[in-house]
């Protein structure tokens, strides 16, 4: 009965499918007491139609609307701030970061050139120690004989001297002259 | 010219789409784009809230309110692509709806009633003869004379299917998303309330035989 009930209600409102309808139509003409539901719910629902149209007050109409209008000038007035006071916002952060990366920029470059100074004055005054390479050749990097102050360089190519060893065997094989072949060296 | 000019412009108007007026409203705040979608709906969308609230002060009040919202609330949640009244529909019902709760609300706390008047319909307690004065009764019998006396007494739920439907022929599917539920709800409710009103008509019809014997 429900199921009937909800199918009249959907013919009624004309929810169905063309397919629906005919088939519905065909239990009516079978079923009696669905064609008194369905025709009475017609009824009912034909009544309906008398419903009154009401207008409203045209003052009232009136009134909406210009207050409708008023309202959307405002709302675009303030959208157009909005948006004026973004683009020129957005210009301006535009324009600071050029600055700030430009100064950056610069600055840095300024920053490396003072740099490349330090360094190359600092290969001029620091002191790097001496070493021995593999060839047991002496080297002195990193510094310079400056004419104001001579004794650093000198004093180290003294030490360095004391530092060498008389090698006893004549032969040179040494433990660490073999070490040297071992590690493929060019000696 | 200028007369000439004015008409077409008019003709213009009455020939563009909903979405087309709603547009030139929303981007120019066109004042003839508005008045014409005003013209359009205006008397549909008032006498959905006038049948639903039987009071005329509180349906210009709900209307007034449902066109504010529409305004203010155009920006946020009207999406051009839907139907532009279907969307003013849901704000008159939803402006109706909270109307009739909060007056429902009201008339529940009020000691007039009892425990078991509180339980039934705003409408139907307004039949109640002991609660209603002199004039009320007066209004209240005119009103019993007609259609609209018998859509007030169905229950808020199928007085909106009923006068969105009729009002504005929506779709099944476009009710039951309004109202929040499911189609077959809103079909439910459509017979329940036609079932109440044909029951109506037949004590109506049975009264006036009554006075028609007399």
């Amino acid at each position: 009965m429900q199921k009937n009930d909800d199918i009249s209600i959907r013919y009624l409102m004309r929810e169905m499918d063309p397919s629906e309808e005919i088939e519905f139509e065909r239990e009516i003409m079978i079923d009696e007491n669905l064609l008194i539901e369905v025709e009475s719910l017609r009824k009912t629902y034909q009544k309906l139609r008398k419903l009154p149209l009401r207008e409203a007050p045209p003052d009232l109409v009136n009134k909406i609307a210009s207050d409708a209008i008023k309202a959307r000038r405002e709302q675009i007035k303030r959208s157009n701030r909005w948006t004026s006071f973004m683009s020129r916002s957005v210009a301006a952060a535009a324009v600071a970061i050029l600055i700030i990366s430009t100064t950056i920029y610069f600055s840095n470059g300024q920053a490396y050139t003072q740099t490349d100074t330090i360094q190359t004055t600092g290969t001029t005054t620091e002191t790097i120690d001496p070493w021995v390479d593999r060839s047991n050749m002496l080297h002195f990097a990193g510094t310079s004989i400056q004419a104001d102050n001579p004794q650093p360089i000198q004093l180290e190519v003294d030490q360095s001297f004391s530092k060498l060893k008389l090698i006893n065997s004549e032969t040179g094989y040494t433990p660490s002259s073999r070490k040297i072949v071992l590690t493929s060296s060019s000696r | 010219m200028e007369l000439l000019k004015r008409h077409t412009g008019k003709q213009n108007y009455s020939s563009l789409k909903d979405r087309e007026l709603v547009k030139l409203f929303r981007r120019k705040a066109d004042e003839s784009a508005f008045n014409e979608l005003m013209n359009r709906h205006q008397s549909k969308i008032y006498s959905y809230i006038y049948s639903m609230i039987q009071n005329p002060e509180t349906a210009n009040d709900i209307f007034q309110e449902t066109f504010t919202k529409v305004v203010t609330k155009m920006d946020d949640t009207y999406n051009e692509q839907g139907k532009w009244i279907a969307w003013v529909m849901r704000i008159a019902h939803n402006a109706t709806i909270d109307h009739i709760r909060k007056q429902k609300r009201y008339t529940d706390v009020s000691l007039w009633y009892s425990d078991e008047d509180s339980k039934s319909d705003y409408f139907d307690r307004l039949e109640d003869e002991s609660i209603v004065d002199a004039d009320d009764q007066m209004v209240d019998k005119e009103m019993k004379s007609s259609l609209m006396s018998h859509i007030s007494k169905l229950p808020e739920e199928q007085r909106s299917v009923v006068l969105l439907r009729h009002y504005y022929e929506m779709p099944f599917k476009e009710i039951a998303e309004l109202t929040n539920v499911s189609i077959n709800t809103a079909l439910g409710r459509m017979r329940y309330a036609l079932i109440n009103l044909r029951k109506y008509f037949e004590e109506e019809r049975q009264l006036e035989l009554k006075h028609a014997k007399k």
